[in-house]
């Protein structure tokens, strides 16, 4: 006889619904999965029958055919290991009587019928939740995870042995709905108020986190870029729900979710090596698994050193900045994993780092120095809105006792810079300034004839590029959310102009 | 364009290539005229080079050498002006080893300009002292003389930079006239070219050596009346320059710097030991040329402008330092030191640094 269960496997963040089919008949003993399972699918076969053998007592020696549909799609990973094991399950015992038509069935079993976590479960419940299933079967130890999505019964199990007594008729509490909080740690290890001095950086980061603009701060060695670029995850906003369900999905397919938490509940800061591959960084590999990159997404991707970065890799991020995703291709097929994160950069102003010290002297000839700084292309500089120096700090600043803004002050003008974005762009499919595109530059960037005429003459008297024009504005619309200013004013735009270019052309 | 006989016999003889300025020179006044050679009376070339030399030029001098060479020269639109030339400049008449031949790309006129003034500095000129420079050369330009400088990046291209919009700047390269060095200023080079002028000593196509930038130097000493030196190391090529105008008796100008300053070394060691002008203030140069400057800044109107211009005037000039000075808020001074940058008052420099000018 056959019966059936339902189950979901992913591609990318995509869910897609696999109906498990399985069919005992007299005959010779045998076992058959068929339906374009991968490796860890077809392994599978072993892992149901010891966990059906352990935990039931004995597995029946007849013929045995599972089949996955639909049969065209290439079905990878170990979520079907349950959905299986139900289905034969149901075959051969006529006493589980428990329809599951409207559930969906995931989990890895052990050898002795115990459920593994997986990798993935967020995607996968939202999947089942817009499907219309009334609930999840999963791991135990994924529910918490699960349990964020809204409108689904979560069925936590631990053992195959449970599944059994749940599919014969016993209740299982569902696991309860998880209401989302973001979460606003009281003490960073790196927090603003260790940072001594600084003050035109500190500004220009709060600008860059307020409007969500790539930021790049040139500094020489030891002038505190790394240190300032760490306090960033203490300034950064707080994440609405719908940014970390994005983030957790893709976090929880990359398998790097912290299970005990159960959501991303802050902006993630990554901050890759720069010998990360291409592939690493972007996305891609034997399962089309998400980059770095994507890793980051509604946060911060922290790139030390930029020019040490290969240029292969700097340019591969020119789409994802533009875009805000990544489609990754391979012969398996094409997966778009969200990428929209805000770039935080650092370099040094030259190869031995002393150009433009006042005490140091620079030992590099113009054409290293050149060089060095070509490596961060021009199309790629367009897209980094925010360009600043950093200064070395006296001693005598360093050693200073007098009391610095601590970040949390910082982030409350953050959050209340955000909330103005957020209520602005409501209807517009956007959440922050630094998205904008021409249509909400004319929107919302209206300058007034005296304001227009400034910015005519910047553009001239500071040989800045046509390019420059609509990053500045959108920088100058940041500055006047956090005045809570309506209209973009002369100070907001001056201030704007001062984040401009780094200077390569004027060396 | 014609040349006279003269002057292609001179062009062609500058042609070619393994002659040296010296075996130049010695043919030249070996021969009555230089348009004897045209004619095929190359013996006397036997008399002053050795063989294998003389050869070389007596092969030159066959029938369609003199119509390549010129062919060459129209195809981009070079004039040759040679020392046969009625338009030979007096400059360069009177300097050290008057070059034989100089190649003009662009308007021509401007080598008879009465007032020319060299401005060279370091290629690693700071990014103040840039600013600086530009705006000298804008100011110098603007008040109606000529600024001569070389092609480099730094201070050279910072004077193309503020005297190319009047036009009025003659950039001198030390290759062929075609072979910009560095090739990052190609682009910058060719809009000289175009609305102002490009020269050089050399033949098209004459590759660039290390030994030709001192050579170019002293035509950038020569040809101007004075010169202005913005930055450099002890050993940096400005030396050279300034060695050349301080030989020839020209005035030469020179940024101050504070002491241990690395690209300060020679402005400072030319006005303590060589007798050079200390120039801070654009109309040093423009009461030297005997000329007026024009342009004003506005007047500051805003009261936080000037007191911080004020302050940047007196040497406090670091953002942070500002700050703490006024007791501003970083949000507060950032509008201001834009604003003081657009209408020319200060110049930012490495790092958070500003300058006043």
């Amino acid at each position: 006889m056959v019966s059936k269960s339902k189950s979901v496997v992913l591609c990318g963040l995509e869910g897609i619904l696999v109906e498990v089919e399985a069919d005992i008949s007299k005959g010779e003993e045998k076992f058959d999965i068929v339906g374009l399972p991968d490796a860890a699918v077809k392994e599978s076969k072993d892992r149901v029958r010891s966990a059906i053998k352990n935990t039931s007592g004995s597995f029946p020696y007849t013929s045995i055919t599972v089949n996955l549909a639909p049969a065209d799609v290439k079905k990878e990973g170990a979520y079907l290991d349950l959905a299986i094991a139900v289905a034969i399950l149901k075959a051969i015992d006529g006493k589980l009587v428990r329809d599951v038509g409207g559930t969906v069935i995931v989990g890895e079993l052990s050898l002795e019928g115990r459920l593994r976590p997986l990798a993935g479960i967020l995607p996968v419940t939202l999947f089942a939740m817009k499907e219309g299933f009334k609930r999840v079967i999963l791991p135990a130890e994924n529910a918490k995870e699960a349990s964020l999505v809204k409108g689904i019964e979560i069925i936590p199990v631990e053992t195959l042995k449970q599944v059994i007594g749940y599919l014969s008729g016993e209740e299982i509490e569902p696991y309860p709905f998880t209401e989302y909080y973001s979460q606003a740690e009281a003490d960073y290890p790196n927090d603003m108020k260790y940072v001594k001095g600084q003050y035109t950086a500190k500004r220009a980061l709060e600008v860059a986190v307020s409007g969500g603009h790539n930021l790049i701060m040139v500094g020489s060695p030891g002038s505190g870029k790394t240190m300032l670029a760490k306090c960033i995850p203490s300034i950064i906003p707080d994440m609405t729900f719908d940014e970390a369900l994005e983030t957790t999905a893709i976090h929880s397919v990359y398998g790097a979710l912290d299970k005990n938490e159960g959501v991303v509940r802050r902006r993630p800061f990554v901050t890759p090596h720069h010998t990360a591959t291409n592939i690493a960084l972007i996305g891609g590999g034997q399962n089309v698994k998400p980059g770095l990159i994507s890793l980051a997404h509604n946060g911060v991707l922290y790139l030390d050193e930029m020019p040490e970065y290969t240029r292969q890799t700097l340019e591969s991020l020119r789409q994802p900045l533009e875009d805000g995703v990544v489609t990754v291709s391979r012969a398996k097929g094409n997966v778009r994993y969200p990428a929209d994160f805000m770039l935080v950069a650092s370099m040094n102003p030259c190869p031995c780092g002393n150009f433009g010290s006042k005490t140091l002297e620079c030992k590099c000839t113009d054409s290293q120095i050149r060089k060095y700084r070509a490596k961060i292309s021009g199309p790629l500089l367009d897209r980094i809105d925010i360009q600043i120096h950093v200064d070395n700090v006296e001693y005598d600043q360093l050693v200073s006792s007098s009391e610095e803004e601590s970040s949390a002050a910082v982030r409350r003008r953050v959050n209340n810079a955000r909330k103005i974005q957020r209520e602005r762009f409501k209807d517009d499919g956007i959440t922050c300034n630094s998205q904008m595109s021409e249509k909400h530059l004319l929107k919302y960037c209206k300058l007034s004839k005296d304001n227009d005429e400034l910015l005519k003459k910047s553009f001239i008297a500071l040989g800045m590029s046509a390019r420059g024009r609509s990053r500045i504005l959108k920088v100058a619309r940041t500055i006047a959310d956090l005045d809570y200013s309506e209209n973009i004013e002369k100070k907001h735009l001056l201030e704007a102009i001062g984040y401009r270019s780094i200077g390569i052309e004027n060396l | 364009m014609k040349y006279t006989a003269d002057e292609l016999a001179v062009i062609a003889l500058d042609s070619i290539l393994g002659l040296e300025y010296k075996h130049k020179m010695k043919i030249l006044e070996a021969v009555k005229r230089p348009s004897d050679l045209l004619n095929g009376a190359t013996d006397v070339v036997f008399d002053v080079l050795d063989d294998s030399k003389a050869r070389t030029v007596a092969n030159a001098f066959g029938k369609d050498y003199t119509d390549y060479v010129v062919e060459k020269l129209e195809k981009r639109a070079t004039k040759a002006i040679t020392c046969y030339s009625e338009g030979y400049p007096d400059e360069f008449e009177n300097c050290y080893l008057p070059p034989i031949c100089v190649y003009c790309n662009g308007n021509v006129n401007l080598l008879y300009e009465e007032h020319k003034f060299s401005i060279v500095g370091s290629r690693k000129s700071p990014t103040d002292i840039s600013a600086i420079t530009t705006e000298y050369a804008s100011a110098l330009a603007e008040a109606g003389a000529c600024v001569v400088t070389g092609s480099a990046g730094g201070g050279d291209t910072a004077a193309i930079k503020g005297a190319l919009p009047t036009g009025k700047v003659v950039s001198i390269l030390a290759g062929g006239i075609n072979k910009v060095y560095p090739e990052y200023n190609k682009r910058l080079i060719e809009s000289v070219e175009k609305d102002a002028l490009v020269i050089s000593e050399q033949p098209p196509d004459y590759e660039v050596k290390p030994w030709l930038f001192p050579m170019r130097n002293r035509l950038i000493a020569a040809l101007g009346k004075g010169v202005l030196i913005t930055s450099g190391k002890y050993d940096g090529g400005a030396r050279h320059t300034a060695a050349f105008a301080l030989d020839q008796g020209k005035e030469v100008f020179a940024f101050p710097y504070p002491p241990k300053a690395t690209y300060g070394q020679l402005c400072n060691s030319l006005i303590k030991t060589s007798g050079a002008a200390l120039c801070d203030d654009v109309n040093d140069i423009l009461s030297f040329l005997g000329l007026n400057s024009e342009k004003g800044k506005p007047e500051l109107t805003d009261e936080t402008e000037k007191r911080v211009y004020e302050l940047i005037k007196e040497g406090v000039d670091n953002a942070d330092i500002i700050l703490k000075e006024l007791s501003m808020k970083s949000f507060e001074l950032a509008p201001v030191l834009t604003s003081l940058e657009l209408q020319g008052y200060i110049a930012k420099d490495a790092g958070n640094n500003y300058k006043a000018i």
